[in-house]
């Protein structure tokens, strides 16, 4: 099987916050949200990295205002002339990234979820996420990687929009990496045993090292040295 | 740490410039918004309490901005939100009823409204107690909730501009180097912070603040003393400290990334050092963060040198001007938007989430399926039964939105049970027209698609025509032959053969797909007619076509429902028992039928020839060759015959008849040319279409054949059993 439970799954990100947190000496940082092991059957929590400034260099094209706007401009002078605010080119239209890594019931499997936005908080269109994955996916894509693409998906917890490497192509691949080495649907008295948890962090290193690329996230080759 | 109190004010200094204070607002605040305003505010323009929240600045690049979210209508931040030093920002929210409301609003007023309030704050010493206070923003906003549009603007109102900074604004030091411990009383949580201080550089703001004022303060002061002892308080202890030996500097978080300016919220402390601590220079640091812990080596540190301004400080002075006014990401000064159709407008996120199944199918299976084609294709679906249902059902789960049905009907008692897009309500009252019915249902099923229904009674040969009707049957005519013009695919679903001669004749004259479902008790036939006869034939492969003998031959034209008739359409349900009427089939029969004529059209619509592409039939042999799937999805046969008593299905090839009463040249030749006058001759006079193509003669020789062969067999009835 090439699936993973939902204890493992929140064991499994619990030991890959603790190796991000170690290995990327950086200013972002996986932080967990309730990741409730006892919880078989229910969602089992996500983790989360925020505010990611987009991997691309390109700077984002300014959207369109709407025609609703017509007429709603303010009077410069009237309204900006304080000095005392420093008249700085606006970050606006940054793009920043927030991942979470969600398990998904359906599939029994971890899956990456991202939603790009300006600064602003508007909500960037796939399209323009698009534009900011790394080069490589978009060739991978093309190649006809199927589980590459981005798909609209509800954040399970949040219920709003984000966006998601749809996850249905993932226990196969799975199944690729970890060979024998493939997680068991473990029972009871095995999850509680130390080779469970060591399956568990193994498979979601390898689940990372290929997701995680997709949309720019890498580890060092060091972080998949195991520490358990 | 900081330059004594005793460097006078220079005014020579350049005047210190803040950086303007990004807000974001998530689209789960608008969300909240709009049932919010749905449920609770209704028309109220009440001002709205709200929580925003943010961090100092935690990456070298970009600001952190004023996050208003979801929870900001909880009037607090969820425990999760809390995490990492985020600290909470008080604020208000006006929603104006209208678009003319939002324009006409008296902005500079509001803003100034919302200043005061900070002013006040600052003037009475609550800001010294609850410093969030100080941070206070204001959001105007006007929700159109049909669009899921939110134009908005948040000016952050603050003070009036009045620091002079001296001094470089530069790097803060880290703080002082550790003593020995110094224990306080357990559960003092400012001995606790300052313990923590000392032990290491690496704390949580949220944490310093958290643990000095009890909340998530974003301004609050340290006391180094002589002892390098380092300790938290709230800024309502300013005074007493001072009391003490060493240096009291008043930290905030600060959001902003720059090393050369501070950012917005220290205008407001500078606001209150002026009016409430009377002070003309104050040490500062502005308090970043790496990874949830104070960032030591990008946090800055710097004296201000603060003007005099006794007209700030007489009792009741009035709130200084305001500024503030958020800039748009252009750049100008104006309200923002917020268009969140595609994310939030439940009718736009059906459409996309149908649009993305078919994209997975794409993608995984089938990279040339061409769905902007496919999903563009208006369909006509002539009769609404359970045929017309179970078509317009697939058509949707392919993607197509433009349908249109016609049926002259009502719906009846029997009809939901088999008919899909039927219940038990649309039968009450004398039952409503199916067309619009059903043309309902695609609608509530699918707000995307793009169904109207057509109540209209198709003519048919056999069925006399009255001069007084004349009018209104060839006007249906004429409305049936509009709808066919501006369709890409007809359906012919009716319940009886000669409903459907009239279609077949009009898409045979335009030229346009038509494609056939009819059913028998436990069979049913499925088929696409050819092309129009007097249609240009498809471009030869190649030139050179004749080279080969007798294989090379154009293509023959495909035939019609009606090209394997030696009779013409006639009255079929009169004089008929109920059990022989068509519509008595086995229920499983209609959908498996539908089905089919979907699939064919799905099919065809991914053939480069179109309507003319030559029909496939079933290879020999159990598996498919190679060049049998050349197309995307595989055969595009003429004619799919069903035998559900066998459960078996027979892909059959059928050409054009040239003597065919519905597409045949002479009949559509003879349409063009008389029009109106043709179809009531044909509708009124029972032979005039066999003598027409000369059918007639044909079964006055065939006749004359059978006669001497004396054979037995009734072959030429077979065609009728649909
Ligand atoms: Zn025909």
């Amino acid at each position: 099987m090439a699936a993973l439970s939902p204890t493992d799954f929140a064991r499994g990100a619990r030991y890959f916050v603790d190796v991000w947190n170690t290995f990327r000496d950086e200013q972002a940082e996986w932080v967990e949200f309730p990741l409730d092991v006892a919880a078989v059957h229910q969602v089992s929590g996500y983790v989360a990295l925020s505010n990611i400034p987009a991997m691309s260099a390109t700077p984002s094209e300014i959207a369109a205002e709407s025609s609703m706007l017509t007429g709603l401009e303010e009077p410069l002078d009237e309204l900006d002339e304080d000095t005392a605010t420093l008249v700085f080119p606006s970050t606006a239209a940054a793009h920043t990234y927030d991942f979470h890594m969600v398990y998904s019931p359906a599939y029994r499997v971890p899956f990456l979820l991202l939603r790009g936005q300006r600064l602003d908080g508007t909500l960037l269109t796939e399209e323009e996420m698009a534009a900011d994955l790394p080069a490589q996916t978009a060739e991978l894509v093309n190649d006809g990687r199927k589980w590459l693409f981005l798909t609209r998906q509800d954040h399970p917890y949040l219920n709003q929009p984000w966006s998601a490497l749809h996850p249905c192509e993932t226990a196969q691949m799975m199944k690729l990496l970890m060979g024998q080495e493939s997680i068991q649907t473990s029972g009871e008295n095995e999850e509680k045993t130390k080779s469970g948890e060591i399956r568990a962090a193994k498979y979601f290193l390898a689940w990372f090292s290929v997701a995680g690329p997709v949309v720019g996230l890498t580890l060092p080759l060091d972080a998949y040295r195991f520490q358990l | 740490m900081a330059a004594g109190s005793g460097v006078p004010p220079d005014n020579t200094l350049p005047l210190l410039q803040f950086v303007p204070w990004q807000s974001a607002v998530d689209v789960g605040f608008w969300q909240k918004l709009a049932a919010r305003k749905l449920a609770e505010l209704r028309l109220s323009e009440a001002e709205q309490p709200l929580a925003g929240h943010f961090t100092a600045s935690t990456h070298t690049q970009l600001s952190s901005p004023l996050h208003v979210g979801p929870d900001a209508w909880a009037g607090g931040v969820s425990e999760g939100a809390v995490r990492g030093g985020r600290a909470v920002a008080p604020g208000s929210c006006v929603l104006t009823n209208t678009l003319d409301g939002f324009k006409q609003a008296d902005k500079k007023a509001l803003l100034q409204a919302a200043a005061a309030k900070v002013w006040a704050a600052i003037v009475s010493g609550q800001a010294e107690r609850d410093s969030a206070l100080l941070n206070r923003f204001f959001l105007l906003t006007f929700a159109d909730l049909k669009k899921w549009d939110f134009v908005y603007c948040v000016p952050p109102p603050l003070g009036e501009a009045m620091a002079r900074a001296c001094l470089a604004w530069k790097q803060a030091p880290p703080p002082a180097p550790p003593p020995d411990a110094v224990a306080g009383p357990p559960g003092d949580a400012v001995s606790d912070l300052a313990a923590r201080l000392e032990a290491s550089s690496v704390e949580d703001p949220g944490d310093v603040a958290a643990a000095s004022v009890g909340g998530g303060s974003p301004f609050f002061l340290l006391h180094c003393a002589e002892g390098e002892q380092v300790t938290a308080h709230s800024l309502e202890h300013w005074s007493a400290l001072q009391q003490q030996a060493g240096t009291v500097v008043a930290v905030y978080l600060d959001p902003c990334h720059l090393a050369s300016h501070p950012g917005w919220p220290l205008r407001n402390l500078l606001a209150l050092a002026v009016v409430r601590w009377r002070v003309r220079t104050l040490p500062v640091l502005a308090l970043k963060e790496t990874r949830g812990r104070p960032d030591w080596d990008r946090s800055l540190a710097t004296t201000v040198h603060l003007p005099d301004l006794p007209e700030w400080r007489a009792t009741g002075a009035p709130c200084p001007a305001a500024v503030g006014w958020e800039r748009s990401a252009a750049g100008a000064l104006g309200p923002r938007v917020a268009a969140l159709g595609a994310a939030l407008d439940p009718v736009q996120l059906a459409g996309a989430a149908v649009d993305l199944n078919l994209q997975l199918m794409r993608w995984r299976l089938l990279p040339s399926l061409d769905l902007p084609r496919l999903t563009a294709t208006r369909c006509l679906l002539l009769g609404t039964g359970t045929l017309g249902c179970a078509v317009a059902r697939t058509l949707l789960a392919w993607g197509v939105r433009d349908i249109t049905l016609v049926d002259s009907g009502v719906v009846s008692f029997s009809n939901p049970v088999r008919q899909s897009l039927f219940t038990h309500a649309d039968c009450l009252a004398g039952g409503r027209p199916k067309a619009e019915a059903a043309a309902a249902a695609l609608r509530a099923i699918f707000p995307g698609a793009q169904a109207s229904g057509v109540r209209l009674s198709i003519p048919m040969p056999g069925h006399a025509v009255g001069a007084r009707e004349a009018p209104a049957v060839l006007a249906a005519c004429a409305q049936l032959e509009q709808l066919i013009q501006t369709s890409d695919a007809v359906f012919l679903l009716t319940d009886t053969r000669e409903s459907r001669w009239l279609p077949t004749l009009l898409a045979a004259a335009h030229n346009k797909l038509a494609i056939n479902a009819a059913l028998g008790f436990d069979t049913f036939l499925v088929m696409r007619h050819g092309a129009g006869p007097l249609a240009a034939p498809p471009p030869a492969p190649s030139a050179d076509a004749p080279a080969a003998a007798g294989a090379a031959a154009p293509p023959l034209r495909l035939g019609c429902y009606f090209c394997n008739d030696v009779v013409a359409p006639l009255d079929s349900t009169a004089g008929r028992t109920l059990d022989q009427q068509c519509t008595v089939t086995r229920p499983g029969l209609a959908p498996m039928a539908a089905a089919l004529a979907v699939e064919l059209l799905v099919a065809l619509r991914h053939h480069p020839a179109g309507l003319h592409a030559p029909a496939d039939s079933t290879p020999p042999g159990a598996a498919f060759p190679a060049g049998a799937t050349a197309q995307p999805l595989g055969l595009v046969p003429h004619q799919v015959r069903g035998f559900l008593a066998f459960f078996s299905q027979l892909l059959v090839t059928g050409h054009a008849f040239d003597k065919c009463t519905a597409c045949s040249a002479a009949v559509v030749r003879e349409y063009h040319h008389r029009g109106p006058d043709f179809l009531l001759q044909a509708f009124n006079t029972p032979t005039f279409l066999e003598d027409l193509t000369g059918l007639t003669a044909l079964r006055a020789a065939t006749d004359e054949l059978l006669a001497e062969w004396e054979a037995g067999d009734d072959s030429a009835a077979d065609a009728d059993d649909f």
